[in-house]
Protein backbone atom coordinates (compact mmCIF):
# COMPACT_ATOMS: atom_id res chain seq x y z
CA UNK A 1 0.00 0.00 0.00
CA UNK A 2 1.47 3.52 -0.75
CA UNK A 3 1.46 5.54 2.01
CA UNK A 4 1.97 9.32 2.88
CA UNK A 5 5.36 9.85 3.99
CA UNK A 6 8.09 11.40 2.64
CA UNK A 7 10.28 9.84 -0.40
CA UNK A 8 13.75 9.52 -0.97
CA UNK A 9 15.25 10.50 -4.82
CA UNK A 10 15.12 6.66 -5.80
CA UNK A 11 11.63 5.70 -4.33
CA UNK A 12 10.26 9.12 -6.35
CA UNK A 13 11.40 7.59 -9.49
CA UNK A 14 10.44 4.07 -8.51
CA UNK A 15 6.73 5.42 -7.81
CA UNK A 16 7.19 7.40 -10.91
CA UNK A 17 8.05 4.69 -13.39
CA UNK A 18 5.64 1.73 -11.51
CA UNK A 19 2.31 4.40 -12.18
CA UNK A 20 3.10 5.18 -15.79
CA UNK A 21 3.90 1.51 -16.27
CA UNK A 22 0.11 0.27 -14.72
CA UNK A 23 -1.24 3.47 -17.09
CA UNK A 24 0.48 2.01 -20.05
CA UNK A 25 -0.82 -1.85 -19.54
CA UNK A 26 -4.62 -0.52 -19.29
CA UNK A 27 -5.56 -0.07 -23.14
CA UNK A 28 -6.26 -3.34 -23.82
CA UNK A 29 -9.68 -4.96 -25.60
CA UNK A 30 -11.85 -8.15 -25.82
CA UNK A 31 -11.72 -8.09 -29.41
CA UNK A 32 -15.66 -8.01 -29.45
CA UNK A 33 -15.82 -5.19 -32.13
CA UNK A 34 -14.26 -7.51 -34.53
CA UNK A 35 -16.34 -10.66 -34.33
CA UNK A 36 -19.34 -8.38 -34.16
CA UNK A 37 -18.38 -6.85 -37.56
CA UNK A 38 -16.28 -10.15 -38.75
CA UNK A 39 -19.51 -12.56 -38.76
CA UNK A 40 -21.36 -9.71 -40.09
CA UNK A 41 -19.41 -9.47 -42.91
CA UNK A 42 -18.59 -13.05 -43.06
CA UNK A 43 -22.18 -14.04 -43.29
CA UNK A 44 -22.92 -11.27 -45.77
CA UNK A 45 -20.07 -11.74 -47.84
CA UNK A 46 -21.35 -16.02 -48.08
CA UNK A 47 -24.90 -15.33 -48.50
CA UNK A 48 -23.99 -13.41 -51.63
CA UNK A 49 -21.99 -16.25 -53.14
CA UNK A 50 -25.07 -18.78 -52.17
CA UNK A 51 -27.62 -15.88 -53.49
CA UNK A 52 -25.49 -15.13 -56.53
CA UNK A 53 -25.46 -19.21 -57.97
CA UNK A 54 -28.41 -19.51 -57.47
CA UNK A 55 -29.20 -16.00 -59.24
CA UNK A 56 -31.47 -13.95 -56.45
CA UNK A 57 -29.24 -11.36 -56.83
CA UNK A 58 -31.44 -8.81 -55.93
CA UNK A 59 -31.58 -10.28 -52.60
CA UNK A 60 -27.61 -9.28 -52.30
CA UNK A 61 -28.05 -5.84 -52.15
CA UNK A 62 -30.75 -6.03 -49.43
CA UNK A 63 -28.38 -8.19 -47.62
CA UNK A 64 -25.51 -5.54 -47.90
CA UNK A 65 -27.76 -2.70 -47.18
CA UNK A 66 -29.17 -3.94 -44.11
CA UNK A 67 -25.96 -4.93 -42.74
CA UNK A 68 -24.50 -1.14 -43.32
CA UNK A 69 -27.33 0.23 -41.54
CA UNK A 70 -27.93 -2.24 -38.84
CA UNK A 71 -24.50 -3.04 -38.39
CA UNK A 72 -23.22 0.52 -37.46
CA UNK A 73 -26.03 1.12 -35.75
CA UNK A 74 -26.04 -1.63 -33.32
CA UNK A 75 -22.40 -0.76 -32.76
CA UNK A 76 -22.46 2.58 -31.94
CA UNK A 77 -25.40 1.87 -29.05
CA UNK A 78 -22.81 -0.72 -27.66
CA UNK A 79 -19.99 1.68 -27.84
CA UNK A 80 -21.49 4.11 -26.52
CA UNK A 81 -22.80 1.87 -23.15
CA UNK A 82 -19.34 0.73 -23.32
CA UNK A 83 -17.69 4.12 -23.08
CA UNK A 84 -19.73 4.75 -20.03
CA UNK A 85 -18.53 1.96 -18.52
CA UNK A 86 -14.67 2.77 -18.44
CA UNK A 87 -12.82 3.89 -15.71
CA UNK A 88 -10.12 5.50 -17.63
CA UNK A 89 -9.31 7.00 -20.64
CA UNK A 90 -6.36 6.72 -22.25
CA UNK A 91 -4.86 9.28 -24.81
CA UNK A 92 -4.56 5.99 -27.09
CA UNK A 93 -8.29 5.64 -26.71
CA UNK A 94 -9.28 8.95 -27.30
CA UNK A 95 -7.06 8.61 -30.44
CA UNK A 96 -8.54 5.55 -31.58
CA UNK A 97 -12.05 7.01 -30.95
CA UNK A 98 -11.05 9.85 -33.74
CA UNK A 99 -9.79 7.60 -36.41
CA UNK A 100 -12.82 5.20 -35.78
CA UNK A 101 -14.69 8.00 -36.66
CA UNK A 102 -12.77 9.55 -39.42
CA UNK A 103 -13.30 5.49 -40.91
CA UNK A 104 -16.75 5.16 -40.49
CA UNK A 105 -17.03 9.03 -42.52
CA UNK A 106 -14.93 7.13 -45.11
CA UNK A 107 -16.56 4.11 -45.46
CA UNK A 108 -19.99 5.84 -45.63
CA UNK A 109 -18.47 8.19 -48.55
CA UNK A 110 -17.48 5.09 -50.33
CA UNK A 111 -21.40 3.57 -49.74
CA UNK A 112 -22.56 6.70 -50.97
CA UNK A 113 -19.81 6.49 -53.92
CA UNK A 114 -21.21 2.92 -55.12
CA UNK A 115 -24.61 4.52 -55.90
CA UNK A 116 -23.22 7.21 -58.22
CA UNK A 117 -20.13 6.15 -60.49
CA UNK A 118 -18.11 3.31 -58.62
CA UNK A 119 -19.14 -0.19 -59.85
CA UNK A 120 -19.94 -2.47 -56.56
CA UNK A 121 -16.76 -4.12 -57.16
CA UNK A 122 -14.79 -1.15 -56.88
CA UNK A 123 -16.96 -0.11 -53.53
CA UNK A 124 -15.44 -3.66 -52.35
CA UNK A 125 -12.18 -3.49 -52.81
CA UNK A 126 -11.98 0.53 -51.23
CA UNK A 127 -13.77 -1.07 -48.00
CA UNK A 128 -11.23 -3.36 -47.78
CA UNK A 129 -8.52 -1.05 -48.60
CA UNK A 130 -9.97 1.04 -45.60
CA UNK A 131 -10.47 -1.82 -43.45
CA UNK A 132 -6.74 -2.68 -43.83
CA UNK A 133 -5.79 0.47 -42.99
CA UNK A 134 -7.82 0.93 -39.64
CA UNK A 135 -6.49 -2.37 -38.57
CA UNK A 136 -2.93 -1.77 -39.14
CA UNK A 137 -3.55 1.57 -37.12
CA UNK A 138 -5.29 -0.43 -34.25
CA UNK A 139 -2.89 -3.43 -33.89
CA UNK A 140 0.11 -1.20 -33.73
CA UNK A 141 -1.29 0.91 -31.01
CA UNK A 142 -2.55 -1.97 -29.42
CA UNK A 143 0.95 -4.03 -30.45
CA UNK A 144 -1.35 -6.69 -31.60
CA UNK A 145 0.32 -8.42 -34.56
CA UNK A 146 -2.44 -10.32 -35.57
CA UNK A 147 -4.36 -7.61 -36.17
CA UNK A 148 -1.71 -6.43 -38.33
CA UNK A 149 -1.09 -9.68 -40.04
CA UNK A 150 -4.93 -8.81 -40.62
CA UNK A 151 -4.80 -6.05 -42.22
CA UNK A 152 -2.29 -6.90 -44.92
CA UNK A 153 -4.78 -9.79 -45.52
CA UNK A 154 -7.38 -7.00 -46.23
CA UNK A 155 -4.88 -5.29 -48.35
CA UNK A 156 -4.28 -8.26 -50.38
CA UNK A 157 -8.28 -9.00 -50.93
CA UNK A 158 -8.76 -5.39 -51.82
CA UNK A 159 -5.96 -6.04 -54.73
CA UNK A 160 -7.74 -8.92 -56.00
CA UNK A 161 -11.21 -7.65 -55.58
CA UNK A 162 -9.68 -4.90 -58.18
CA UNK A 163 -8.60 -7.37 -60.06
CA UNK A 164 -11.05 -10.49 -60.55
CA UNK A 165 -14.33 -10.40 -62.09
CA UNK A 166 -17.17 -11.36 -61.81
CA UNK A 167 -18.95 -10.24 -58.33
CA UNK A 168 -19.61 -13.65 -56.85
CA UNK A 169 -15.29 -14.09 -56.50
CA UNK A 170 -15.03 -11.07 -55.55
CA UNK A 171 -17.46 -12.50 -52.44
CA UNK A 172 -15.51 -15.75 -52.11
CA UNK A 173 -12.68 -13.14 -51.68
CA UNK A 174 -14.52 -10.93 -49.35
CA UNK A 175 -14.88 -14.08 -47.02
CA UNK A 176 -11.91 -15.19 -46.96
CA UNK A 177 -10.60 -12.18 -45.94
CA UNK A 178 -12.80 -11.63 -43.55
CA UNK A 179 -11.96 -15.20 -41.97
CA UNK A 180 -8.85 -15.12 -42.15
CA UNK A 181 -8.50 -11.02 -41.13
CA UNK A 182 -11.00 -10.18 -38.92
CA UNK A 183 -12.26 -13.33 -37.71
CA UNK A 184 -9.20 -15.40 -36.73
CA UNK A 185 -7.47 -11.85 -35.23
CA UNK A 186 -10.36 -10.85 -33.43
CA UNK A 187 -10.37 -14.44 -31.99
CA UNK A 188 -7.08 -14.25 -31.01
CA UNK A 189 -7.43 -10.77 -29.36
CA UNK A 190 -10.25 -12.37 -27.11
CA UNK A 191 -8.35 -15.43 -26.02
CA UNK A 192 -5.19 -12.96 -25.08
CA UNK A 193 -7.55 -10.48 -23.19
CA UNK A 194 -9.06 -13.37 -21.45
CA UNK A 195 -5.49 -14.84 -20.59
CA UNK A 196 -4.46 -11.68 -19.18
CA UNK A 197 -7.84 -10.96 -16.84
CA UNK A 198 -6.82 -14.98 -15.13
CA UNK A 199 -3.32 -13.58 -15.04
CA UNK A 200 -5.03 -10.50 -12.65
CA UNK B 1 25.07 21.69 -10.37
CA UNK B 2 22.57 23.81 -9.06
CA UNK B 3 19.96 21.41 -6.46
CA UNK B 4 16.44 22.98 -6.25
CA UNK B 5 14.42 21.82 -3.90
CA UNK B 6 11.11 19.56 -4.93
CA UNK B 7 7.68 20.50 -5.00
CA UNK B 8 6.56 19.75 -1.43
CA UNK B 9 2.84 18.93 -3.22
CA UNK B 10 4.20 16.63 -5.09
CA UNK B 11 6.91 14.93 -2.96
CA UNK B 12 5.24 12.85 -0.75
CA UNK B 13 4.42 8.77 -1.81
CA UNK B 14 0.16 9.27 -2.60
CA UNK B 15 0.16 12.65 -4.55
CA UNK B 16 3.17 11.81 -6.67
CA UNK B 17 1.44 8.23 -7.50
CA UNK B 18 -1.67 10.09 -8.63
CA UNK B 19 0.16 12.79 -10.23
CA UNK B 20 2.20 10.15 -12.24
CA UNK B 21 -1.19 8.11 -13.27
CA UNK B 22 -3.04 10.72 -14.37
CA UNK B 23 0.03 12.77 -16.73
CA UNK B 24 -0.46 8.87 -18.83
CA UNK B 25 -3.86 9.35 -18.89
CA UNK B 26 -6.76 11.48 -20.44
CA UNK B 27 -8.90 11.47 -17.27
CA UNK B 28 -9.01 8.46 -14.59
CA UNK B 29 -12.12 7.28 -12.04
CA UNK B 30 -11.57 7.83 -8.15
CA UNK B 31 -12.16 3.82 -8.08
CA UNK B 32 -9.13 3.19 -11.14
CA UNK B 33 -6.62 5.68 -8.80
CA UNK B 34 -7.62 3.50 -5.83
CA UNK B 35 -7.16 0.22 -7.01
CA UNK B 36 -3.45 1.50 -9.03
CA UNK B 37 -2.16 3.12 -5.99
CA UNK B 38 -3.64 0.90 -3.45
CA UNK B 39 -4.82 3.62 -1.14
CA UNK B 40 -7.66 3.61 1.02
CA UNK B 41 -10.58 5.75 -0.20
CA UNK B 42 -10.20 7.86 3.12
CA UNK B 43 -6.26 8.61 2.38
CA UNK B 44 -6.67 9.32 -1.55
CA UNK B 45 -9.61 11.52 -0.86
CA UNK B 46 -7.73 14.02 1.48
CA UNK B 47 -4.96 13.58 -1.01
CA UNK B 48 -6.36 14.06 -3.81
CA UNK B 49 -7.96 17.54 -2.57
CA UNK B 50 -4.57 18.44 -1.98
CA UNK B 51 -3.71 18.13 -5.12
CA UNK B 52 -7.11 19.85 -6.57
CA UNK B 53 -6.36 22.88 -3.87
CA UNK B 54 -2.95 23.37 -5.54
CA UNK B 55 -4.51 23.24 -9.14
CA UNK B 56 -2.68 20.72 -10.39
CA UNK B 57 -5.74 18.05 -10.74
CA UNK B 58 -9.31 18.50 -11.42
CA UNK B 59 -12.02 16.61 -10.03
CA UNK B 60 -15.55 16.37 -11.38
CA UNK B 61 -18.50 14.60 -9.73
CA UNK B 62 -21.28 13.36 -11.45
CA UNK B 63 -23.30 10.42 -11.40
CA UNK B 64 -23.69 7.19 -13.53
CA UNK B 65 -26.48 5.49 -13.69
CA UNK B 66 -28.08 6.84 -10.30
CA UNK B 67 -24.05 6.41 -8.74
CA UNK B 68 -22.04 9.29 -7.35
CA UNK B 69 -18.98 9.36 -9.83
CA UNK B 70 -15.57 10.82 -8.87
CA UNK B 71 -13.17 11.68 -12.47
CA UNK B 72 -9.74 12.95 -12.09
CA UNK B 73 -8.12 14.47 -14.55
CA UNK B 74 -4.62 16.66 -14.53
CA UNK B 75 -4.35 20.20 -15.23
CA UNK B 76 -1.75 22.44 -17.20
CA UNK B 77 -0.34 23.52 -14.09
CA UNK B 78 0.11 19.92 -13.02
CA UNK B 79 1.91 18.72 -15.95
CA UNK B 80 4.36 21.82 -15.57
CA UNK B 81 4.38 21.03 -11.66
CA UNK B 82 5.57 17.17 -12.67
CA UNK B 83 7.73 18.31 -15.41
CA UNK B 84 9.41 20.67 -12.97
CA UNK B 85 9.71 17.73 -10.23
CA UNK B 86 11.25 15.25 -12.71
CA UNK B 87 13.59 17.67 -13.82
CA UNK B 88 14.59 18.51 -9.86
CA UNK B 89 14.52 15.06 -9.28
CA UNK B 90 17.35 14.47 -11.82
CA UNK B 91 19.88 17.09 -10.90
CA UNK B 92 19.11 16.24 -7.22
CA UNK B 93 19.92 12.47 -7.58
CA UNK B 94 22.75 13.30 -10.02
CA UNK B 95 24.34 15.33 -6.68
CA UNK B 96 23.46 12.08 -4.57
CA UNK B 97 25.99 9.97 -7.14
Amino acid sequence: MIEDKDLTGAESLRIIQQMIGAARDEHHEKGDGWLFWGWLLFIASVSSVIFSYLSLNRYIGYVWTGILVIGPAIYFIWNFRKQKDTEVKTYVQDLLHKISVAFYISLVVIIISGYFKVSSSFAFGYYYMLYAFWMYIHGSALRFKPLIAGAYINWAAAILIFAIEPFRYDMMVSSVAVLFGYLVPGYMLKAAYNKRLMVK
Amino acid sequence: MDFKELDPILHSQLRLAVVSLLISVKEAEFTFIKEKTNSTAGNLSVQVNKLKEAGYIEVIKQFKDNYPQTICRILPAGIAAFEQYVKNLQSYLSIEK
